[in-house]
């Protein structure tokens, strides 16, 4: 993993690319679903279910890479380690939890969004809001709309602390690759984090 | 439920614009704008909507009549339809207006009804105005777009889960005439070009146009810019004494000899907005407006439609209506 003498190789470029494409396919999510919402009119749908389905397959191979080529193990939360309060390996107890909020929050909204599809119609996909009852539609709706509230919600919690002068060493991280060994001195094992663990 | 019978509701008659647009403004979206009343009055009746407050605006003398203005022309926005179809200057100068204001509905509702409230009517859509609880109604479903649903009068263009089509017969025609939206509010007055007035559900599913809560349309000038020039106005319906469009076309030609040198051509009752067929106008330019052109072009018109269920019908008969519009009929 050490790739210099005091640098560890964090994110790989293929995984700095999933995290910023996300992140940019996020935001016009967020945009084409809030503002209209609060009064900022234009043509929003297209845009949204398009971005919708680009999201989905940048999920799906997320998921796909961190199977087969990455350690899940790392990104499991409240593991053994965590509950007998040892010092954490390569992602802390925070990170880890702010990694299954995401997944909730994005399942949620991509399970819930194709399914909501068949009602709202896509050029590929015939219309048939008879598909299921009314008040199925309405609880896919409120699941979507939630999922949408925890994202705007995490996307706070997620640039504040990204921009925390003693947390900014992951966002360089998330930009470079890398992060110095002293960076994570204060709360990661490195024994564990060159492990790989 | 009561029906065919009017509510309660507080009336308010203003004479002079300020006092309409301070009333409109106290009373944002509770306060119902009436202009000759042929809209909202169904609305009313039929109780599918409600409001606490009606702000009737027949009694602003300001906004009736039309008056030559920069070489072009403004017309109050309650001026009566019929009083546009028999307008002078509008025959003379903008017959495609008049020809489009003479087709509304029939002789007694042309009498009340209003060029403003031809333009801000709502849309027709028989689910919408059922009553149920659609997109455009604030719901969460379109019942026109299914496997299902009725959908003979809906659209064919720039459908976005509401397909539901303009009703509005003047609107294509002040498109085509490149035509200005006077809009008032207590801040001020705005103008908005007729194509940018209309909204689709693109945009806003809940709303026809770009008029907020507390403004009202107050005029719409006509630049000289089509005056005179070679209009063509036909519009297709069930029952053609009184009926709205299954389809219309309002076409303009300026033109130079037996040359197109400049064309408008907007259908109604396709789309949520007038829709400019920008395809065919563009394949019209320095062509000869005769059949063979309009035998040619007339195809393109549909380059982008998407029928329903049981609208497939608007499609040859929109090119139809626009091969008559380019050949004079």
């Amino acid at each position: 993993m050490a790739q210099h003498n005091d640098r560890i190789l964090r994110h790989a470029g293929i995984d700095r690319l999933f995290h910023w494409l996300m992140a940019a396919i996020m935001t016009v999510l967020l945009v084409t679903s809030l503002l209209p919402v609060i009064g900022v009119h234009f043509a929003w749908y297209t845009i949204h279910w398009v971005a919708g389905l680009l999201l989905t397959a940048v999920i799906l191979l997320h998921i796909v890479r961190a199977l087969f080529w990455q350690r899940p193990a790392t990104m499991l939360t409240l593991n053994g380690d965590d509950l007998a309060g040892r010092r954490a390996g390569k992602y802390t107890l925070p990170q880890k939890l702010m990694h299954l909020a995401w997944t909730v929050a994005v399942l949620v909204a991509i399970v819930t969004g194709l399914l909501l599809l068949r009602k709202a119609g896509v050029p590929f996909l015939a219309r048939d809001p008879y598909a299921r009852p009314l008040a199925i539609w309405g609880f896919l709706t409120l699941l979507h709309d939630l999922a949408a509230l925890l994202s705007v919600f995490l996307i706070l919690v997620h640039v504040y602390f990204g921009i925390l002068p003693e947390k900014r060493a992951y966002l360089r991280a998330m930009v470079r690759g890398w992060i110095a060994r002293g960076d994570l001195k204060a709360e990661h094992d490195l024994e564990r984090v060159d492990r790989g663990d | 439920m009561l029906k065919d019978m009017m509510p309660h509701f507080d009336l308010y008659q203003p004479d002079t614009l300020e006092a309409a647009l301070d009333l409109a403004a106290r009373l944002g979206e509770d306060g119902w704008l009436v202009g000759g009343g042929q809209d909202s009055f169904d609305w009313l009746k039929n109780r599918t909507r409600r409001t606490s407050a009606v702000i009737d605006l027949s009694g602003i003398a300001a906004l009736r009549g039309v008056r030559v203005r920069d070489a072009g022309i403004e017309i109050g926005a309650l001026t009566t339809l019929t009083e546009i179809e028999d307008d002078a200057v509008i025959r003379s100068r903008y017959s495609l207006l008049a020809s489009a204001a003479g087709r509304v509905a029939s002789p007694q509702i042309r009498n009340a009804g209003t060029l403003g409230g031809n333009l801000c009517q709502d849309t027709r859509c028989w689910y919408y105005r059922g009553g149920v609880d659609c997109y455009r109604a604030g719901g969460n479903m379109c019942y026109a777009d299914t496997p299902e649903g009725q959908n003979r009068e809906h659209a064919i263009f720039n459908a976005s889960r509401c397909v539901a089509v303009t009703p509005s017969d003047t609107a294509n025609a002040l498109v085509a005439l490149d035509a200005q939206m006077v809009i008032a509010g207590r801040s001020g007055e705005r103008v908005v070009p007729a194509a940018a007035f209309f909204v689709g559900p693109d945009i806003d599913i809940r709303r026809m146009t770009v008029i907020e809560p507390g403004e009202i349309l107050t005029a719409v000038r006509i630049p000289a810019t089509w005056s005179g020039a070679q209009f063509h106005f036909e519009k297709v319906a069930d029952r053609t004494t009184w009926d709205f469009a299954l389809v219309s076309v309002a076409a303009a030609f300026r033109m130079e000899g037996e040359v197109i040198r400049d064309a408008r051509i907007v259908c109604g009752a396709v789309a949520c907005v007038p829709w400019r067929v920008t395809a065919v106008e563009r394949a019209l330019v320095g062509a000869t407006r005769n059949a063979a052109t309009a035998d040619k072009v007339a195809q393109l018109a549909t380059g982008g439609a998407r029928a329903l269920n049981f609208n497939q019908f608007k499609l040859p008969l929109m090119e139809n209506l626009i091969r008559r519009a380019i050949r004079g009929a």
